[in-house]
């Protein structure tokens, strides 16, 4: 079958529809050329304006040095990118780089957020909470205050657009010309904006009205085969119509499709561990009770990579009198059983052969 | 021209399951009467991620041999490897998050294009994630 150079050719996920070769010659000289454009400009900027003889300039000329050196610095290290992959293969790039991860900075220390197991999610973020019943109380998933945070910004960036509009509407009104085309214009984006601020409005009510959820757990990490007591206390002076705590185990991977990245979720495990209904919160008090939770013995441990993670955790849902279904995640660590057994981990490799060669165990 | 020679990575593991901290053993060569001139052979123990997300991947264990004047390489021999397996992460056969152990073997040959054989591993006894729950 013969070759066709194509031009414009559909990139499809991560399949080349092109040639791999033509695609690392055009970065090359996409670089080259960017390092060309930024040597000429600074050339023409410091012989033609900054150095010509009996010229004063001020802080202000000579910082519009940035502009050509921009472009000189992206392209050489672009272009030592380009050569470094060119010359070490993926696994070796990848030993190199996991080398100088392992380095220790005199006077540094270890960081304080580097996993104790590789590929596992930093267990400092959980442990860094002593409850008040239990040894350690549960950080909850951060999406809700996100969520509200996102509504608040675009709440205040849109409607402060719009009132510049609705303003300037208003004058030419109360001048006695008034632009018909403009108002009607406004109306859907006016409509918008007192969206965002129900939304938002919603948001903050369902935060706060739901009361809190506080948990509490016996012991961290969790290991699979194991069963740990857990405490939880919900506050909210509202008759409860169900109340449910459910032990998740997800997988989340995040992958492009064309110029989005794009993220799956699948639950592999769910078990509802607490189940209550029709019972109320009393003013000034709060729900609180005992569990268990047992962590299934052929279970995943937690993984976390940049792109792919099994995570674990505690689940509190339900729905008040009034209020519309909430939802919160108390992420879990569950370590590999292995890991209770093996102290500290800190494996080292045994190398065969060490003479011409270069040996590297994380 | 010289033919490229049947490549062997083997794992000294008959079943190729291992559990975490086990130490890991096994061997390459290339089969063939003639010398095939190489310049290096890059050795590595990794896992991989497979399945609907982006690939990661990290390497546990990595070994290069440079063809050297002084230390030619000679791929008829048996080159033998080993290292102590990490306690994570473990094999998982997820529904859309799969992590995958290898051996994996990369020659830089003189001529021609490089050569990557892998020999497939599992670590720990994590079974497969059921299909629905």
């Amino acid at each position: 079958m013969a070759i066709r150079l194509q031009l414009f050719v559909k990139k499809r996920g991560r399949r080349r529809t092109g040639s791999r070769w033509f695609g690392q010659l055009g970065v090359a000289l996409v670089d080259l050329g960017l390092v060309s454009i930024g040597v000429g400009g600074l050339f023409w900027l410091l012989s033609r304006v900054l150095l010509v003889d009996g010229s004063k300039h001020g802080w202000l000329a000579w910082a519009a040095l940035v502009i050509p050196l921009a472009p000189i610095v992206y392209g050489v290290a672009d272009l030592f990118v380009f050569v470094w992959r060119s010359m070490a293969s993926t696994e070796r790039r990848a030993a190199v780089v996991q080398k100088a991860t392992d380095w220790e900075l005199t006077g540094m220390g270890p960081l304080p957020n580097r996993p104790v197991l590789p590929a596992l999610p930093p267990i400092d973020s959980v442990v860094d909470s002593p409850g008040l019943r239990l040894a350690y109380r549960l950080p909850s998933d951060a999406a809700s205050g996100q969520l509200s945070f996102a509504l608040a910004t675009v709440a205040a960036v849109w409607n402060t657009l719009v009132a510049g509009f609705v303003i300037q509407v208003a004058r030419q009104y109360l001048a006695g010309h008034p632009n018909w085309l403009l108002t009607w214009l406004i109306v859907p984006f006016v409509l918008a904006g007192g969206w965002t601020i129900y939304a938002l409005v919603r948001q903050l009510l369902l935060t706060t009205g739901t009361g809190t959820t506080l948990l509490e757990i016996a012991d961290q990490p969790l290991f699979p085969g194991r069963k740990y007591e857990v405490f939880l206390s919900q506050t909210g002076r509202l008759p409860v119509r169900w109340f449910q705590v459910q032990l998740v185990c997800e997988e989340r991977a995040t992958y492009q499709q064309g110029t989005d990245t794009r993220t799956s979720t699948a639950c592999v495990y769910r078990e509802t561990v607490l189940n209550e209904r029709k019972f109320e919160i009393p003013p000034g008090g709060a729900f609180e009770t005992h569990f268990a939770i047992h962590v299934p013995e052929s279970a995943m441990h937690s993984f976390s990579a940049a792109h792919n993670a099994v995570s674990w955790a505690l689940v509190v849902r339900g729905r008040m009198a009034r209020w519309p279904e909430f939802e919160r995640w108390f992420p879990l660590c569950v370590y590999p059983i292995s890991a209770s057994i093996l102290s500290a981990v800190q494996t080292t490799a045994i190398p065969v052969s060490t003479v011409g060669s270069e040996h590297s165990t994380p | 021209m010289i033919e490229t020679p049947s490549v062997v990575l083997k794992l000294d593991s008959a079943t190729a399951q291992y559990q975490p901290g086990q130490r890991l053993s096994g061997h390459f060569l290339a089969e063939g009467a003639a010398r095939w001139p190489v310049r290096s052979v890059e050795l590595s123990i990794l896992w991989y991620t497979a399945g609907q997300g982006e690939e990661d991947f990290a390497v546990h264990h990595f070994e290069r041999i440079v063809d050297e004047p002084s230390r030619p390489l000679d791929l008829r021999l048996p080159h033998r490897f080993a290292t102590q397996l990490p306690p994570s992460p473990l094999s998982y056969d997820g529904r859309i998050v799969k992590v995958c152990w290898c051996a994996r073997l990369r020659i830089f040959p003189h001529q021609g294009p490089e050569v990557v054989r892998e020999s497939p591993f599992r670590l720990g006894q994590v079974p497969a994630a059921p299909e629905e729950t």
